[in-house]
């Protein structure tokens, strides 16, 4: 029995070291402070570990990770890190349209400003998800994706646009 | 802009934050969680340990005394207390589950702060009572170390204090327990309360 555990074990740590990002990427965009990051991190893999025994193949572990990634980062954050719209060109390191700064960085505070769902919509999105995929992430429903995605584009493309 | 461009860009820029390597990895699989649902989980776990030395202490208390009626209160008390492990046990089993972080979270944040709480308050109900029996257990077994049981029966002083106990400390105690389980629970089922209404809301 122990090396049926080990071998789960192993199997554990590979597929979370090839899809390392999705935890970064559910982070980054939930997450400002370095210290909460870190212990957002180290619980992301352990909720995950502890629920990798229920994980059966039938979706992508990719996309399993996602929504253990984002439920943790949901249920387990200190406090709402959501960067209000109005504050948005006052937030640090933020660019107005324009302005010769990055716009990855104006990407990611625009998206950063959104609600909690939506941000996970979209970057799920950008990251080529398909809608059902989404909806089995979030736990939407995928017409509620799709209406929802339209909108946050609008959002989005106006807050970046000026 | 276009968004998806800009996006992948990013992803090389920022999301490629160094390689997880494996002691990383394990350390985080074995580090304890900080979680509120980890706090209410130990939580139930102290509570359980403190039902364990009570059931301990009525029972020795119980041995120890030779007066038969403070000595089948005390044996009563460890029945009582000893029930309230095994309900207590099957209940921290669901607890102690915790929320499945594969699965719907609204909903499964919903049933979990409506079980820890509907625990909480099933506690506190059915120990309103008990608290009149630990009072006359108590009671009895301190008037029992400076007189006897016949005299207690024959004191209508002693009867009447018994009375005001129950009436004074009944409702005391409850008090006293709801403002225990709140210090104890309260701020971790806020937090997952908030959380419900923030996932609601969107």
């Amino acid at each position: 029995m122990p090396h049926l555990q080990s071998d789960l074990q192993a199997q554990y740590m590979s597929l979370v070291k090839e899809n390392a990002g999705i935890i970064y990427k559910v982070i980054r965009l939930y997450i400002d402070n370095t210290e909460d990051q870190k212990d957002l991190y180290q619980e992301i893999v352990l909720q995950a570990w502890h629920s990798f025994t229920r994980f059966d193949g039938r979706s992508k572990f990719s996309t399993w990770l996602y929504k253990v990634s984002l439920n943790t980062v949901l249920t387990f954050r200190r406090k709402n890190s959501r960067i209000p719209t109005d504050d948005l060109e006052k937030a640090s390191g933020y660019a107005l349209p324009g302005d010769k700064n990055d716009d990855t960085e104006m990407l990611m505070m625009a998206i950063k400003s959104l609600g909690e769902t939506d941000r996970a919509i979209v970057s799920l999105h950008l990251d080529g998800y398909e809608n059902e995929e989404i909806a089995e992430i979030t736990g939407l429903t995928k017409n509620h994706v799709a209406v929802k995605l339209h909108r946050i584009k609008q959002q989005l493309t106006k807050k970046l646009n000026g | 802009m276009d968004l998806k461009k800009t996006w992948d860009k990013m992803q090389m820029d920022q999301f490629s934050m160094g390689i997880l390597d494996d002691k990383d990895i394990l350390e985080a699989m074995h580090k304890k969680s900080h979680g509120p649902v980890q706090k209410i989980q130990t939580g139930f776990t102290i509570k359980l340990a403190f039902i364990v030395v009570f059931t301990f202490i009525f029972l020795y208390i119980g041995i120890k005394i030779k007066e038969p009626l403070v000595s089948g209160l005390q044996f009563f008390m460890a029945g009582v207390y000893f029930t309230a492990f095994f309900l207590f046990l099957s209940q921290n089993k669901r607890i102690k589950a915790g929320i499945p972080m594969d699965e719907g979270l609204l909903t499964n944040l919903k049933n979990y702060h409506a079980f820890v709480s509907k625990v909480l308050r099933q506690e506190e109900r059915i120990a309103l009572f008990i608290y009149p029996v630990a009072l006359t257990a108590g009671f009895l077994l301190g008037f029992t170390t400076q007189a006897t049981l016949d005299e207690f029966f024959e004191s209508r002083t002693a009867i009447i204090l018994l009375i005001a106990c129950w009436i004074v400390l009944t409702p005391l105690s409850h008090l006293l327990a709801r403002w225990m389980n709140k210090v104890s629970f309260g701020k971790y089922l806020n937090e997952l309360e908030s959380h419900i209404a923030e996932l609601e809301k969107e």
